[in-house]
């Protein structure tokens, strides 16, 4: 687990020499990286003395096993602090008010709340049944009212009429009254970008809380947010008064440490996540995955995230099924590696895959790029038939392949004899069940 | 390094347990009536259904079966859309709708152009009241109030460390890498910075001492990636903008056209953000207050074809500068960056090395994330530059410093407001200045400049 600080914490205590026993000095350095790995994960400096501080506080009062190396014993306990703090179990935004519930999304510039109110207009129609209201009091960027219809169109729900020439409050007003009379039992409040420094915007803010009096007000905040995000929760918190959070952009490879920041210095739940551009990309948010993620294993995660925007889902499926009825073909490998290869470079992939780096530790990734591309034209040069059907690859055919994608009648061997290896493996590990529980993704 | 075979099985075999398990968390996150996705990785946006495509493709029933629907689009629509969206599931004519700017939507927003965009304290009302201001002065005090929290941390440290007598040096260093890792700065180039300043330090350094040295290790890494202005020759400026989603990226644009035609002479701007929506409505009111023309075609259009348009409008039109703004995307997105190389390659047929500039607009907001964005960025368009937008905020911004240590990108431009006039040339030491100026003195500073400006 937690791969980066785990090489980390190893690389302490092999300086250290210390036999696998933990003493005083050895638990400052490895707090010590606990640290560094925090802050490169963009989690605010005080966030991280805080955090560090009860930490330690955990560890002097722990009795040591002796059946765990000290780095195993510190990660697990990481890993249980950054969960604990990051809130533990998924929670779910508490709908039980009298109707219609009104949410207010707060943020600043550019954090996504447009997007994310009509997605979570989409998530309460789709996953809960209700019937929301979208309302834009954004009269300060251009087009923000009309883009936020576009999207309630999109999304299939209804969305006020406001005007950029009207005051927000007055907008808020008018949109309880129509919640009322058409029968929105949740109305959800857009609201314009603004600076938690900023006064008068602070003002107009309190002034729309008034009147629209919510039973939620959810910052939403981006991702990949760097040390300000603990400002920035700390003065909507102090100006308003937040329920819960929503982050944004985490399809990104922002470690978000922000999160950490914003949950710890709010103290409110996190409860969505951001995960896309389209309007069903908005999920629960687990702070499991996202504690993995800061400390640098949540890569399986990011993997996941880049499959999900360029992976075909049906031709995923299409393969566990060949795989699992043993009529994998070098066609279907031929797809699985053009899907693989559409997620990026090969390198951050592999560097993505959890213990890829202990198995194969001086695999080049440039030669890996090139391996792949021979073999891309191996099975480029190969007849339909012989895609289907592997096994007819006679000695005259593999010259012609050999010639064809400009490789030798080895390599080709070699591709053969490796993919029946492969095929052989994958065989196993699609029996074994479902693979996405072995990687504890919640599934 | 060649791999054994033995590696290249454990490589294949690795890529395909993380397909399985990408496909059955796929398998499991699709399971909600998703439509098999038919998107062609051929496409101008491959793999990229637009909004109205997800719409209409999960469509009609849901659209017109439901009575928020039907609640929302006769007031909201004009008359054609309202008819067609929920019987049509006809992705183009959906797009075709949605693009309609209603006129009422772009009418009324262009008296909010006249208005002081509010936001920002005091700086702000100096500003509006005050556009005759020296623009060097008032750029100093932007940058002054935009860094302020930081410099603030940095000078508490710099001086109650350094003024406690008989602190050691290690400690004080210790403490300027907080502080600037505080900054955003991140742990690589905080230490780098430090370790230079520590260099340099006499043990007895005195507060002003450690802050020229840092100062200057600063400005250094900065001032070591300024290149010139690309030159274009006799064919019009063109300039591509891109960044991830809701950095800033059409203020910026809007920002660089006012910018641009005050320097150079008439602008046209290309909306190729055909992706977000309303992001053309958007760029059309900022084009109206800079009185730039823009060069638009409906939403969901190719990206690429716009860019190309904006280009023949501008040589036509005897136009200097072509200014193209792209959709927000994340670099994560390989297939979107690659509809980025296509913009810059059609362009680039057009008029011999257009882009002549490619800027990345990086949120000042942004963590050491910004510094990902940009390798990716620069990866694929060989970016020439960065603009930090949002330095009006509370953030540090400090992660311009690790980008220019890393990749040698430039910072071009600051995003210092929501008005068109908000955006600056950058320049290193008075960046570095602000960030480390004494806080009296600046404070000070600051009120003798306002008579001034006044």
């Amino acid at each position: 687990m937690f791969e980066i600080l785990a090489e980390r914490l190893e690389g302490v205590f092999k300086k250290l020499g210390g036999q696998g026993r933990i003493t005083e000095r050895s638990i400052e350095q490895a707090l010590r990286e606990v640290r560094l790995a925090l802050l490169e994960a963009d989690v605010n400096l005080d966030v991280v003395a805080q955090f560090i501080a009860g930490l330690k506080a955990k560890l002097k009062g722990q009795q040591l096993l002796r059946s765990l190396t000290p780095e195993q014993q510190i990660l697990g306990m990481v890993g249980e602090e950054l969960r604990a703090v990051l809130g533990g179990e998924a929670r779910e935004l508490d709908l039980k008010f009298r109707p219609p519930v009104r949410l207010l999304l707060v943020g600043l510039q550019g954090s996504g709340k447009t997007t994310t109110a009509a997605k979570l207009a989409r998530w309460l129609k789709v996953e809960r049944g209700r019937s929301p209201l979208l309302v834009s009091t954004d009269v300060r960027r251009p087009a923000a009212i009309e883009q936020l219809r576009v999207l309630a169109q999109a999304a299939g729900v209804a969305a006020l009429d406001s005007r950029s020439d009207q005051d927000p409050v007055e907008i808020a007003s008018r949109a309880l009254a129509r919640a009322d009379a058409a029968g929105h039992d949740v109305v959800i409040f857009d609201t314009a970008g603004r600076l938690q420094i900023d006064r008068e915007l602070m003002e107009e803010a309190q002034r729309l809380k008034a009147a629209a009096s919510p039973n939620h007000i959810l910052l939403v905040a981006d991702a990949m947010t760097g040390q300000e995000a603990a400002g920035v929760g700390r003065g909507f918190n102090e100006r308003l008064g937040l329920s819960g959070l929503i982050l944004t952009k985490l399809e990104s490879d922002a470690r978000g440490g922000a999160a950490l920041s914003m949950r710890l210095v709010t103290g409110v739940p996190i409860l969505f996540a951001g995960v896309g551009e389209k309007l069903e990309a908005l999920e629960v948010f687990h702070p499991d995955r996202l504690a993995s993620r800061i400390l640098g294993m949540g890569d399986v995660m990011t993997l996941v995230e880049k499959a999900r925007q360029n992976y075909d889902s049906a031709a995923a499926r299409q393969a566990q099924r060949k795989l699992r009825k043993d009529d994998f073909t070098v066609r279907d490998f031929a797809d699985q590696l053009r899907a693989l290869r559409k997620m990026g470079p090969i390198a951050d992939l592999l560097a993505m895959v959890p213990g890829f780096k202990k198995i194969a530790p001086a695999a080049d990734p440039a030669e890996a790029e090139r391996e792949l591309a021979r073999i891309q034209a191996i099975i480029d040069s190969m007849t339909a038939q012989e895609r289907a059907n592997h096994l007819i690859l006679n000695g005259r055919r593999r010259q012609r392949i050999a010639a064809g994608s400009g490789t030798s009648v080895q390599e080709v061997n070699r591709f053969v004899k490796q993919f029946e290896q492969t095929r052989k493996l994958m065989k196993k590990m699609a029996q074994a069940g479902p693979i996405a529980r072995r990687f504890g993704l919640g599934v | 390094m060649a791999l054994t075979p033995h590696q290249i099985v454990v490589l294949a075999v690795a890529i395909e347990i993380a397909l399985l398990g990408i496909a059955a968390v796929v398998e499991f996150s699709c399971r909600k009536k998703r439509p098999p996705s038919a998107s062609q990785p051929a496409g101008p946006a491959p793999g990229r259904p637009d909004i109205a495509q997800t719409a209409a493709g999960r469509g009609g029933p849901l659209s017109a079966g439901t009575p928020s629907a039907t609640d929302a689009q006769p007031e909201k629509l004009p008359l054609g859309a309202a008819g067609t969206a929920p019987t049509s599931p006809a992705p183009e004519t959906r797009a075709r709708a949605e693009a309609q700017p209603p006129a009422r939507a772009a009418s009324s927003a262009a008296p909010n152009g006249t208005q002081p965009a509010p936001a920002g304290g005091p700086i702000r009302e100096t500003a509006d009241s005050a556009p005759t201001a020296d623009a060097g002065s008032l750029r100093a005090r932007r940058i002054f109030h935009g860094v302020g929290k930081t410099r603030a941390k940095l000078l508490a440290v710099i001086t109650g460390v350094l003024g406690r007598p008989g602190a050691p040096l290690a400690e004080t260093c210790e403490q300027l890498e907080e502080a600037l890792i505080a900054a955003d700065v991140g742990v690589a180039a905080a230490a780098k910075l430090v370790g230079q300043v520590k260099q340099r330090l006499a043990p007895g350094a005195t507060p002003e001492q450690v802050r020229q040295a840092l100062k200057e290790a600063m400005v250094r890494i900065l001032q070591a990636t300024a290149r010139p202005p690309a030159d274009p020759g006799e064919a019009p400026l063109v300039v591509l903008v891109a960044g991830v989603n809701g950095v800033g990226k059409t203020t910026s644009v809007a920002k660089l056209a006012a910018k641009f035609k005050a320097e150079r002479g008439p602008v046209v701007v290309a909306a190729a953000d055909t992706f977000r929506a309303a992001a053309i409505d958007q760029l059309a009111v900022w084009c109206r207050r800079a009185e730039v023309e823009l060069i638009r075609q409906q939403q969901g259009a190719d990206p690429a074809a716009v860019a190309f348009d904006a280009v023949q409008a501008a040589r036509s039109r005897g136009a200097k500068t072509v200014i193209i703004d792209t959709a927000g995307r994340l670099h994560t997105r390989t297939n979107l960056m690659e509809e980025l190389k296509k913009i810059a390659r059609v362009v680039g047929r057009e008029i011999a090395g257009a882009p002549h500039e490619r800027w990345l607009v990086v949120d000042a907001t942004t963590g050491q994330n910004a510094i990902s964005q940009a390798a990716v960025f620069t990866g694929a368009l060989e970016l020439s530059g960065v603009i930090l937008a949002k330095l009006d905020s509370s953030a540090r911004g400090g992660v311009i410093i690790a980008i220019a240590d890393q990749l040698g990108l430039p910072v071009r431009f600051v995003g210092l407001g929501e008005g068109l006039e908000d955006l600056q040339e950058f320049d290193p030491a008075e960046f570095c200045e602000a960030l480390l100026a004494e806080e009296r003195a600046q404070g000070e500073q600051v009120e003798a400049l306002r008579p001034a400006a006044a």
